[in-house]
């Protein structure tokens, strides 16, 4: 065996030993700990320190943890499974078809949790959970979209075969991304416009909490996509030694 | 529910979204990895995935 592939192996087999989990967990703990930290210090900024919204009251602190959800969706995860999907197309190894199963997933639990907060904000303000405006449309639509992605990936056998299937999915798919982005621009809608042609429409201060939000949200999509990637080498790697199992007592 | 209470629960959600996610992780990991280092002890080997 060549030394650096030694040297790779050697570094995912110790992630195994520990307690409670965290090892297993940490093939990258500096950013692992650097995204916690991050997003501690995210929820004391936009619980504590952000200044309170004249009209809408202490219930407008959810769009600290909204809006970078959102972003992390529709920017890096959704984006990153485009992105990859063309790299798998291109080169044709599977490491970028986990890399994109695994910026996928962290997609849906992202638009999940935007879902989720979205109509918790909207009901003391707009007085409805939902209403079928073009963002929250489009964005129901995205998340429909990529929970089929990772139905295709999970009732498709595993290979090259699904990896060219999900990828041409993702990249079609991603059509979403800019309508959603763009909604409340090309339609009516009772969103809020965040940015204007003169930048952001909000106050400085809670422009700056919205940033280190952003900020710790994007630290900790690095993280979890590390470690879920780690997870998919560790189960392909499991199916190989298997195969190889059942192979040595079929002789 | 008050305006604090609906913040409240978007905060827990999104929090506890977070903290099911990692133990899965975790969880899955270790089942993973232990599985895993009892086959390549029988067996004698590493695969290649890719």
């Amino acid at each position: 065996m060549e030394p650096s592939r030694q040297r790779s192996l050697g570094g995912w087999r110790d992630y195994g030993r520990g307690k409670w989990g965290l090892p297993a967990i940490a093939p990258t703990p500096g950013l692992g700990a650097l995204a916690a930290l991050a997003m501690i210090f995210a929820t004391i900024a936009a619980l504590w320190w952000a200044p309170t919204e004249k009209t809408m009251g202490d219930v407008q602190r959810l769009f600290y943890f909204h809006m970078p959800s959102a972003w992390i969706a529709l920017g890096p995860a959704f984006t990153c499974v485009f992105g990859f999907s063309i790299a798998y197309l291109a080169k044709r190894s599977l490491k970028w078809d986990r890399y994109a199963a695994a910026a996928a997933e962290i997609g849906v639990i992202f638009t999940t949790i935007t879902l989720i907060t979205g109509p918790l904000w909207a009901k003391p303000v707009w007085g409805v959970y939902w209403t079928w405006e073009p963002r929250l449309t489009t964005t129901l639509i995205l998340w429909f979209i990529y929970v089929g992605y990772l139905l295709l990936r999970w009732v498709a056998p595993p290979g090259h075969k699904r990896a060219r299937l999900v990828a041409v999915y993702g990249i079609v798919g991603w059509i979403d991304v800019p309508i959603v982005f763009l909604a409340i621009w090309l339609w009516r809608t009772v969103h809020p416009r965040l940015l204007g042609s003169g930048g952001f429409n909000i106050d400085p201060a809670m422009l700056r909490v919205l940033l280190l939000c952003l900020g710790a949200f994007t630290l900790l999509f690095l993280y979890l996509l590390f470690v879920r990637v780690r997870m998919m080498e560790t189960s392909a790697r499991l199916d190989a030694l298997t195969a190889a199992h059942e192979e040595g007592e079929g002789r | 529910m008050s305006g604090l209470g609906y913040l409240a629960t978007g905060f827990g959600v999104v929090w506890f979204f977070l903290a099911c996610y990692l133990f899965w992780i975790g969880h899955k990991q270790r089942a993973l990895l232990a599985r895993m280092k009892r086959l390549e002890k029988e067996l004698g080997q590493t695969p290649d995935i890719d």
